[in-house]
């Protein structure tokens, strides 16, 4: 066991050191953490940090079964954080289910820094909490939430993040363009118009530059674009002509589209 | 040119006759002729008439008893013009400008562009203004005469001269606040005077045969007043209430004329006497806040009715029957006094930016638009007006709204109170009544149910008052989901408080728990003053649901890793906690009623006359109470303190000044002021001067 991170803890309480050699180091943090108004160190905050740090380090149940407690009896923001960080670190189950209890946490912070661990988790639990993030009061939080989704993959709650998108969270919109499935597409269009394009241009500018996406979704794209006759429309579609091959299936598609454009414009 | 024409200026019969230090009060028997003199002027002949200044400063005249624009002259007003007999007067930067109502054209200049309008009045031929002259510090009086549109005298007065009238062949000048003297108004020699013990005179005006006098009530010159200096009894004023803006009564007689454009113009009482001088035409009070004109009782705080204008009044006038309100899109409007409908309607031809009004017996034909809308629809209406100016307005309608035991108000305090970006005046009134309500029960629940959601674009409800109302309602089901509102992030720290309140005051031991996880887990990362505020409110509510946690609470106010702020709102509960369980059990409490009762009034008073609000009120005459500090020919003093009460209606008494020598000059300029009502009521309050 690693009792680095408890050495200055060790200097600052030197009667700490001999508890420590006999119990081991579980017993010492039990002892720092378990109450706010326990006996008072010289620097509790400081004694606290390092802590929570060892626990992160320290890893496995009992040290998030301890972090856990201590965030329940309160913590200043500055040691919250440090919580926050030390399940991150530890990111087994046990820390996840921990951090799903702080996604509803009051202060935005909190919450924005529980989606970027729970993203890195890969734990499929975090999804639809991931989800719900995405309608979160901060923009902090929902743009954390929405790449989270995207490292975890965010199947069940694609719709989520295409109401988000067209809500202006510009992380989701790119999480949509990388994961958008072709059943989800008609979906996704259906919420495009002239003033929800801005929102979905990363969108689609990602689905067409993608090469897993059936060409007949990304002619379903291309048509819509067209159909919505704008000078942001026209700019996407120039743009993807732009990177496509003279023998790119989509050409065709795209060509005809800028010139049903132009033609629009001219009758104009 | 026209500066030239200016330059000739007329100085004619100056000083020496009137307002000396010398003169004797009261002094019969020429007071008794004077009051005869008055009483047997014969009654005013005054055309109805409008006279407004327009957006690019020209002044227009509409005659209403013929409807038709009567002329229009180019001018510089720079004070709201007064309409006094045949002239309007007004001040323009080269100075005082007297027209002739008639045709506009002028009829005498005084070219001193020092002069400041405050007040004037006319009858026939016979005409007395009051000035004030520059800008300074502590501007002295200027009072004029005219007769047949020709000037003959002129006065000036090291002290301020308030709004005059004019009875026959007397002028009635108020003047340093407590002061009244007669004049003859051809020549301006003063042949009486009275000095009033017990109120501030900064108005004079003829009714009928009576000329009333007053500032903050209008009171008849009588026999008491004559004989002992004092105001008596018998006066008019109506019924106090919070109104935003407080106007007064009375604009202040002292102060000069306000401008075209100030807000005076747009917020401000209007009335009428009835003809005994001693109440209000149709009991009403007419209160205009730019675009709404209420017409309130005047001896009850109750509306009658509130009527919603398409855009900003900025001229208005009172009479038997209605109130004529001219707005700024160039519109006459009579609104009637049964119910505020519009009877009448004229165009004066463009927008407008000032009015004044003469009704002087005008009785337009009334046609009354539509059908007579309910008071609540009309305060529904106004309270949902989406116009931040109008917030104060709104607040009001709302405060007369709640009034309403009707259960579907409650859910309109809902809509209003729900928050949709700044909280101002109106939806702090919402609130307020909402916390109050008693009834609708079933909106309250089904608001609860509510959520933020900022996919949806909902905003959260309102939980900290509905949390109240349902503790008043005693909705106990509804626990769950306030304590749904008390986990999500989404509940602003503002809603907190009320939130914890509610649940503290339900009773159900159920939330304790929650309640005291909710403590423990942000007592440490309360970092401003709402989350202070949120957690002292769980402390108590912890407290009221679950004595036995006192312990608990008190471990985590002396928590070191707590912000002071919360450890000090926790020790504050504690502490009322433990009063309130050291203190005798009340009466057991009455059987409910069965009907709902009446729902309090919200209320927007201050709690205290604050030193801030002691500033704000006293800075008009801060300059002059400084002056005070240096007597003539006497060494000046430091400091004077003044100690006074305020009574409930916001006036001064008992004012007290050390030292003792400068009572006269300063206690007369603190009665000219008036202090906003208060959740207190009187007050006791000491203002310190200093050089």
């Amino acid at each position: 066991m690693e009792y680095d991170g408890i050495t200055p803890a060790e200097q600052a309480r030197p009667e700490l050191r001999g508890v420590m050699k006999r119990f081991g180091l579980p017993f010492v943090l039990l002892a720092l953490l378990a109450s706010p108004a326990a006996a008072q160190p010289a620097d509790p905050q400081g004694e606290l940090a390092r802590s929570l740090d060892a626990l992160g380090r320290q890893g496995g149940r009992e040290a998030v079964q301890q972090i856990e407690a201590r965030v329940a009896q309160g913590l200043p923001p500055p040691l919250l954080a440090r919580a926050v960080a030390a399940l991150a670190r530890i990111g087994d189950r046990y820390a996840v289910s921990a951090l799903l209890s702080l996604a509803s946490h009051r202060r935005a912070v909190v919450r924005a820094q529980v989606a970027e661990a729970l993203g890195r988790s890969r734990d499929a639990r975090a999804r639809p909490v991931l989800g719900d993030l995405l309608d979160d009061p901060d923009a902090r939080v929902r743009s954390s939430a929405a790449v989270a989704l995207g490292l975890l993959g965010p199947e069940s709650v694609i719709d989520s993040l295409v109401i988000a998108t067209a809500r202006g969270v510009s992380e989701a919109a790119i999480v949509v363009g990388q994961h958008a499935r072709p059943a989800d597409v008609p979906r996704l269009l259906g919420r495009v118009d002239a003033s929800t394009l801005p929102a979905f241009a990363p969108a689609l500018r990602v689905l067409l530059e993608r090469d897993n996406l059936p060409l007949r979704s990304k002619q379903a794209i291309v048509r819509a674009l067209a159909a919505l006759r704008g000078g942001e429309s026209e700019h996407i579609l120039r743009e993807i002509g732009a990177t496509l091959g003279p023998n790119d299936p989509l050409r065709p598609t795209v060509n005809e589209a800028l010139e049903q454009l132009a033609s629009a414009e001219a009758a104009q | 040119m026209r500066r030239a024409a200016l330059a000739v200026l007329v100085v004619a019969g100056c000083g020496g006759q009137a307002f000396g230090p010398s003169f004797r009060e009261r002094e019969q028997p020429e007071m008794s002729r004077v009051l005869e003199a008055i009483a047997s002027a014969p009654a005013r002949d005054d055309a109805p008439f409008v006279v407004a200044v327009t957006p690019d400063g020209s002044l227009i005249g509409w005659d209403l008893r013929e409807g038709r624009r009567a002329w229009s002259v180019s001018a510089e007003p720079t004070a709201t013009p007064v309409l006094a007999g045949r002239y309007v007067v007004a001040t323009e930067p080269s100075g005082l400008w007297v027209r002739r109502l008639e045709d506009g054209e002028r009829a005498f200049v005084l070219g001193d562009p020092e002069l400041r309008l405050v007040g004037a009045d006319a009858e026939g031929d016979a005409l007395v203004v009051s000035l004030t002259r520059g800008e300074g510090e502590s501007p002295g009086g200027v009072v004029i005469g005219a007769v047949g549109g020709a000037h003959r005298w002129t006065e000036e007065l090291p002290l301020p001269v308030a709004v005059p009238a004019v009875a026959g062949s007397i002028a009635i000048v108020p003047w340093a606040h407590q002061r009244v003297s007669f004049l003859e108004v051809s020549e301006g020699r003063e042949r009486s005077r009275l000095r009033l013990e017990d109120a501030v005179v900064g108005h004079a005006l003829r009714h009928g045969a009576r000329v009333l006098l007053g500032q903050h009530e209008l009171f008849a010159i009588d026999e008491q007043l004559v004989e002992g200096g004092r105001r008596g009894p018998r006066f008019v004023r109506p019924q106090g209430r919070p109104l935003p803006g407080q106007p007064p009564l009375l604009p202040d007689g002292y102060e000069r004329r306000f401008a075209p454009d100030s807000a005076r113009n747009r917020v401000r009482l209007a009335w009428a006497l009835a003809e005994d001088g001693q109440s209000f035409t149709d009991g009403l009070v007419y209160f205009v806040f730019y675009r709404l004109v209420f017409g309130l009782d005047a001896g009850a705080d109750e509306a009658r009715w509130v009527a919603t204008l398409p855009s900003d009044a900025v001229g208005v006038a009172a009479s038997p029957g209605g109130v004529m309100v001219v707005t700024e899109d160039g519109t006459a409007r009579f609104l009637v006094a049964a119910d505020g409908r519009e009877g009448f309607r004229a165009q004066l031809g463009g927008p407008v930016r000032a009015a004044e009004i003469r009704l002087a017996g005008f009785a337009p034909a009334l046609a009354p638009e539509g059908e007579a809308q309910a008071l609540r629809a009309q305060l529904e209406r106004a309270a949902a007006l989406d116009d931040a100016r109008l917030d104060g307005g709104r607040a009001l309608a709302i405060r007369y709204l709640a009034r309403s035991a009707e259960e579907d108000v409650t859910r309109n305090l809902i809509a209003l109170c729900t928050p949709q970006g700044v909280a101002g005046p109106a939806r702090r009134a919402a609130c307020d009544a909402l916390a109050a309500r008693e009834n609708g029960a079933n909106f309250v629940r089904d608001a609860l149910r509510g959520r933020a959601s900022f996919l949806e674009g909902t905003p959260p409800p309102p939980v900290g008052a509905l949390a109240r109302a349902a503790a008043n309602m005693r909705l106990r089901n509804v626990v769950p989901l306030l304590l749904g509102h008390l986990d999500s992030p989404a509940t602003p720290a503002d809603e907190l408080p009320g939130l914890l309140e509610g649940l503290g005051r339900l009773g159900d031991a159920r939330a304790a728990r929650p309640i005291e996880a909710f403590l423990r887990l942000y007592h440490a990362d309360a970092t401003d003053a709402r989350e202070a505020e949120a957690i002292g409110a769980a402390a108590s509510a912890l407290l009221a649901l679950a004595p036995d946690r006192f312990a608990a609470v008190q471990e985590l106010a002396s928590d070191p890793l707590a912000p002071q702020a919360a450890r000090d709102r926790m020790s504050r509960a504690l502490t009322e906690h433990q009063a309130a369980a050291a203190t005798p059990p009340p009466e057991p409490p009455p059987p409910p009623r069965r009907a709902p009762a009446p729902e309090p009034a919200t209320d927007d008073r201050p709690e205290r006359i604050t030193s801030e609000i002691r500033h704000e009120v006293l800075r008009p005459i801060e300059a002059r109470l400084r002056r005070c500090l240096e007597p003539p020919g006497a060494d000046p003093f430091p400091s004077a303190r003044v100690s006074m009460f305020i009574d409930e209606e916001g006036r001064p008494q008992t004012i007290s000044v050390m030292p003792a020598a400068l009572q006269e000059c300063i206690e007369p300029l603190i009665r000219s002021r008036t202090f906003p009502l208060t959740r207190r009521g009187r007050e006791a309050l000491v203002h310190v001067i200093r050089r």
